[in-house]
């Protein structure tokens, strides 16, 4: 009884500290401070101090196009007396679409983390209304559209999207439910390696595995995309080019995450690079079972990978001589060696270098002679 | 025999205007209404966000009852190869400024009356057909204008316009803020209609912050300039763009208020009641003074 009564008030002191019904951690960004969006430090849900639109900073939401729905009947200012019927809207073709660009933010800007909101949630339907500094929801809509859209084709026009509402003969334009349900952005191709000639004459070719950088280190389009608009890749004619996507860019595309100041010869060379190596990079290398894992399973910091020490206790952080399980290198040791402290054998804080017996046995090396017994390896082992 | 010309009327007249005037002429007390409230009304147009639907147009037409095409046709853009003024048939009209390098977007300019803070037209009206109302607006009485069109010379954006095809009772026409709508508690016709909120309403000081915050916001995007703030004296009607404003029809009036010289002279008329069998003269001798100091500034210059 007395742990039900401290669980539930766990629970009510978690949601006061951080804003009542509000999904702690879908809604707390890592790295981003409450007041980017707050103007208190512990908001609640009946005072949730928002700031006032349009913020200076911004949280970015991050979600799969698959995540989103298919199409939107665009209704919300529907009005029968108007000319112009509400616009289908192919919400998954456009999120598509908007990955190879700013992704999600690139219309739900300014959203908060965790749920994407509509347009209507933050946008008034009236026109007369005392907060000016934001477009009211038809504007809202026409914008986010047209930004895009007059670049894309120079086509503003209304029937582009909207249908004309029951006028026979009239050209409509817009598909049929099923059919807009079924509109997707062709796949777009991603290249394995790119290897470019550039002026520096300490070494003219880059080497960029873009796989690398997607597959391996998990990057999503838009983490490098983040301005490409419709017209990068596409002819104004609405024909795909073959044109490679920032090739113009140059560092901007790195220098977010790379310092592209220093280190010249990571990426420049006389020869293209060959691929990534955990051990050529950080001088530790991945063997048995950290091979396996993704990147972010140590490398928890999206997009970081340069913060661990490579001591065993970064991660494994209950880790301790005495509950070690030494089996799981593939060697039980003998009760004499057991009773050992690592660094014994272990020189080498960092357990890369061979171990050394030097310290007891003068004569001995390893592997020559094992300090105890041969195992097969444990398949799974959860690291802890 | 030649005929008597109008202006041979006037410059006779005139003579006998400035005698009158002059011998009567007291420190003006009355003038025409012109007020400029703190709270007064404006519309900030973004030509960033204008996308030439030319909705305003057809809304503004609507709302003065005026015969127009239906809407569906504003989408035919053939109208843009001509570049256009506000006339006396439609008081806003949209233009297409395209870009020198052809595949640039081009930008969409919004033309209308500017319902200047000092207007040169209620200055220099000398019936006091123009006043400028406590929301801003500048708005005109048919029933006072004697169809000098003097407001025409003197309004540095050529706005109002004037019903040559009218031979009875022609009118000079320009934008009114939608005065009456305004006065209901409604937008303007052109503010309410359109799609993409090119066009902004709220309070002149209001509407000033948020173009600040949008260049904030965007420098790379816009001009750093709010055209209207400080042109002509100010205006109502604010334009922002991502272009020098002389390329999208907006003139480089400079930030003087226009009216001065002749202020004073019409203005003694009201306060005075000069008959109206004056009223001519009393034109033709504002006329010939103005001219005759534009003429002496030359001469300075030369
Ligand atoms: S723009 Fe011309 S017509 Fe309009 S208020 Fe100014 S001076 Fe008068
Ligand atoms: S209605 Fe708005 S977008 Fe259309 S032309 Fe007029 S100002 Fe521009």
């Amino acid at each position: 009884m007395r742990t039900i009564l401290a669980a539930i008030l766990g629970v009510c002191v978690v949601m006061v500290a951080h804003g009542q019904g509000v999904d702690k951690r879908s809604h707390v960004v890592p790295g981003m401070s409450c007041t980017t969006c707050h103007t208190s430090e512990v908001p609640t849900k009946e005072s949730p101090s928002v700031r006032s639109c349009p913020r200076t900073l911004m949280a970015t939401v991050r979600h799969s196009a698959e995540e989103g729905p298919d199409v939107i009947r665009m209704n919300t200012l529907s009005d029968t007396a108007s000319l112009y019927a509400p616009v289908r809207f192919t919400h998954k073709a456009h999120a598509e679409m908007s990955e190879m660009a700013g992704g999600c933010t690139m219309c739900h800007h300014y959203n908060p983390p965790g749920r994407v909101l509509g347009c209507s949630e933050c946008h008034e339907v009236s026109r007369m209304r005392t907060n000016l500094g934001r477009p009211d929801l038809k504007g809202a809509y026409h914008q986010q559209c047209l930004d895009c859209h007059k670049r894309w084709s120079n086509d503003t026009g209304c029937r582009s999207c909207h249908a004309l509402r029951g006028e026979a003969g009239a050209v409509v334009v817009q598909e049929g439910k099923e059919q807009a349900r079924e509109r997707r952005h062709p796949v777009v191709t991603k290249p394995a390696r790119l290897v470019r000639e550039t002026g520096y004459d300490e070494g003219r070719l880059v080497t960029f595995s873009h796989n690398e950088h997607v597959d391996l280190f998990g990057l999503e389009c838009a983490d490098c995309h983040t301005s490409e608009s419709c017209i990068r890749c596409h002819e104004k004619g609405k024909s795909a080019s073959a044109q490679p996507v920032a090739a113009s860019l140059g560092h901007q595309s790195c220098e977010r995450c790379h310092n592209v100041n220093e280190q010249c010869d990571r990426c420049h060379g006389a020869e293209p690079k060959p691929g990534f190596n955990h051990q050529r990079r950080s001088g530790w290398p991945l063997r048995q079972y950290h091979e396996q894992l993704d990147c972010n399973r140590c490398h928890t910091k999206k997009n970081v990978f340069t913060d661990l020490s490579g001591s065993c206790a970064t991660c494994h952080k209950a880790w301790t001589p005495e509950n070690f399980r030494h089996a799981v290198t593939g060697l039980v040791l003998d009760q004499n060696h057991a009773e050992l402290t690592c660094d014994v054998c272990h020189t080498d804080d960092r357990f890369v270098a061979k171990p050394s017996c030097e310290a007891c046995h003068e004569q001995y090396t390893y592997p020559q002679k094992s300090p105890g017994k041969r195992v097969k390896r444990l398949a799974a082992v959860r690291g802890k | 025999m030649k005929k008597k010309t109008r202006r041979d009327f006037l410059k006779t007249s005139a003579l006998i205007g400035t005698a009158v005037a002059s011998s009567s002429l007291h420190p003006a007390k009355a003038g025409p209404k012109n007020i400029l409230s703190p709270d007064r009304m404006g519309v900030l147009v973004d030509t960033t966000v204008c996308v030439g639907c030319r909705s305003c147009e057809w809304a503004c037409k609507v709302a003065h009852g005026r015969s127009t095409q239906p809407l569906a046709e504003y989408e035919d853009r053939s109208v843009y190869q001509t570049s256009r003024r506000p006339d006396h048939e439609s008081v806003t009209v949209v233009n297409e400024h395209r870009q020198e390098e052809s595949n640039g977007t081009p930008v969409y300019t919004k033309v209308q009356c500017m319902h200047c803070d000092h207007p040169s037209c209620v200055s220099a009206c000398i019936v006091g057909a123009f006043t400028k109302e406590e929301n801003g607006s500048v708005v005109w009485d048919t029933n006072k204008c004697i169809g000098c069109r003097y407001c025409m010379v003197a309004c540095p954006f050529q706005i109002p316009a004037f019903e040559f095809g009218e031979a009875l009772r022609p009118d000079v026409v320009k934008c009114d803020f939608c005065f009456s709508r305004t006065q209901e508690g409604k937008l303007p016709a052109c503010v309410e209609m359109c799609p993409v909120e090119a066009l902004t309403y709220g309070p002149r000081t209001e509407l000033i912050k948020v173009a600040r915050e949008r260049i904030r916001r965007a420098p790379e995007k816009y001009v750093h300039h709010i055209y209207g703030e400080t042109e002509a004296g100010g205006t109502s009607w604010m334009y922002l763009a991502s272009r020098d404003f002389a390329g999208l029809g907006l003139p480089n009036v400079g930030t003087h208020a226009m009216p001065g010289t002749s202020e004073s002279i019409q203005h003694g008329i009201f306060a005075y009641f000069i008959p109206p069998v004056l009223l001519y003269a009393m034109l033709g001798g504002v006329m010939w003074v103005t001219r005759r100091g534009k003429e002496s500034e030359h001469e300075e210059l030369k």
